[in-house]
């Protein structure tokens, strides 16, 4: 799908979207936040359906907690931020400055509406700033949904079954490094054939200059 | 001094409040959740300043800057979105409002913003 230079040009793009993203992160929750490398990858929905394509490791299964929003009109696709429940809890933690306390015994189940409200506001912060610099790079105007946010279990047989068809996937692999805990959380952005067809074509663009 | 701020995440509006609570404890702050509430609030209290988000339910606020400076064309807004498309912020300067603030707020961002309420800014 992407020839080795697309490839470079698209990790490397990302690498700096996500480093503002980590930079946001860290003044949400005071700490310094290390992203790791993202690894990019972009597949068709098609190839994820192949029984041999195995997805890459990331918390997509299990109790979750995905918050998206859909973007277009001209790049139009839908951005996913995804925790596992757990995890999303101390990042809520962090961010409202509240102790992990172990003798509470909380579980993802003690999700309150505060602790969505504060996730979704980390999540539109970190997914506006890699999405809203491809509307940058691309120089068009993204226009966003309201950020959806969802605690779901997915047992790994069912991972597929959240893709729609004609779609591809860029999938990000992201782990957040916070000073005390480690989070890990995966960024996903689902764009339409047409919009990735424009950004290889911007790419390629780049290239050639 | 009256201020409205309208943005529909909580944390958010609890966080300004309490920058603005820390260093301007006499101003009277007014809480909106979406674009609607706040003009409702608006025509309601005529504040000195309206700082509000852009992605909102109900009404956006885009619509509500619309809004308000038909009413009021001198009105004081400042825009504070997670938006970082320069298309937007291009939009909204247009609009002609004091200041344009990236999310998420630091500490620099409240200086700048506290700075602008004592009207020691002008854009």
């Amino acid at each position: 799908m992407l020839s080795p230079m697309q490839r470079d040009v698209l990790t490397e793009m990302v690498n700096v979207y996500v480093g503002q993203a980590a930079s946001f992160l860290s003044e949400m929750v005071n700490q310094k936040v290390l992203l790791s490398v993202p690894e990019v990858e972009l597949i068709n929905v098609g190839e994820v359906e192949n029984p041999e394509y195995s997805l890459p490791a990331f918390p997509l299964a299990g109790h979750i907690i995905s918050s998206s929003m859909r973007f277009g009109h001209d790049f139009k696709g839908k951005a996913f931020l995804v925790f596992p429940a757990e995890e999303a809890k101390l990042l809520v933690n962090a961010c409202t400055g509240e102790d992990n306390n172990p003798e509470q015994n909380q579980t993802f189940t003690d999700f309150l509406d505060t602790d969505f409200d504060v996730l979704k506001e980390i999540s539109n912060v970190i997914l506006n700033a890699i999405v809203g610099e491809f509307g940058n790079f691309l120089d068009t105007k993204l226009e966003y949904s309201l950020p959806d946010i969802e605690l779901l279990f997915v047992s790994a047989p069912e991972q597929k079954s959240i893709l729609e068809k004609d779609i591809y996937i860029l999938l990000l692999h992201t782990t957040f490094l916070l000073a005390e805990t480690k989070i890990k959380g995966v960024i996903m952005i689902a764009l339409s054939m047409n919009s990735v067809s424009w950004l290889i074509s911007k790419i390629d663009e780049l290239l050639e200059d | 001094m009256k201020i409205l701020i309208v943005d529909d995440s909580q944390l958010v509006k609890k966080l300004l409040l309490k920058v603005i609570k820390d260093y301007l404890p006499d101003v009277l702050v007014f809480l909106a959740n979406n674009g609607e509430e706040g003009f409702q609030i608006y025509q309601e209290e005529k504040p000195d300043y309206v700082l509000t988000d852009l992605l909102m339910p109900k009404m956006n606020g885009q619509e509500l800057l619309r809004l308000i400076k038909d009413s009021e064309y001198k009105a004081k807004v400042i825009v504070m979105s997670a938006d970082i498309q320069k298309s937007t912020r291009e939009e909204i300067e247009a609009m002609d409002v004091i200041a344009f603030i990236n999310k998420p707020l630091n500490n620099e961002k409240a200086a700048y913003l506290i700075d602008l309420l004592k009207g020691e800014y002008h854009a």
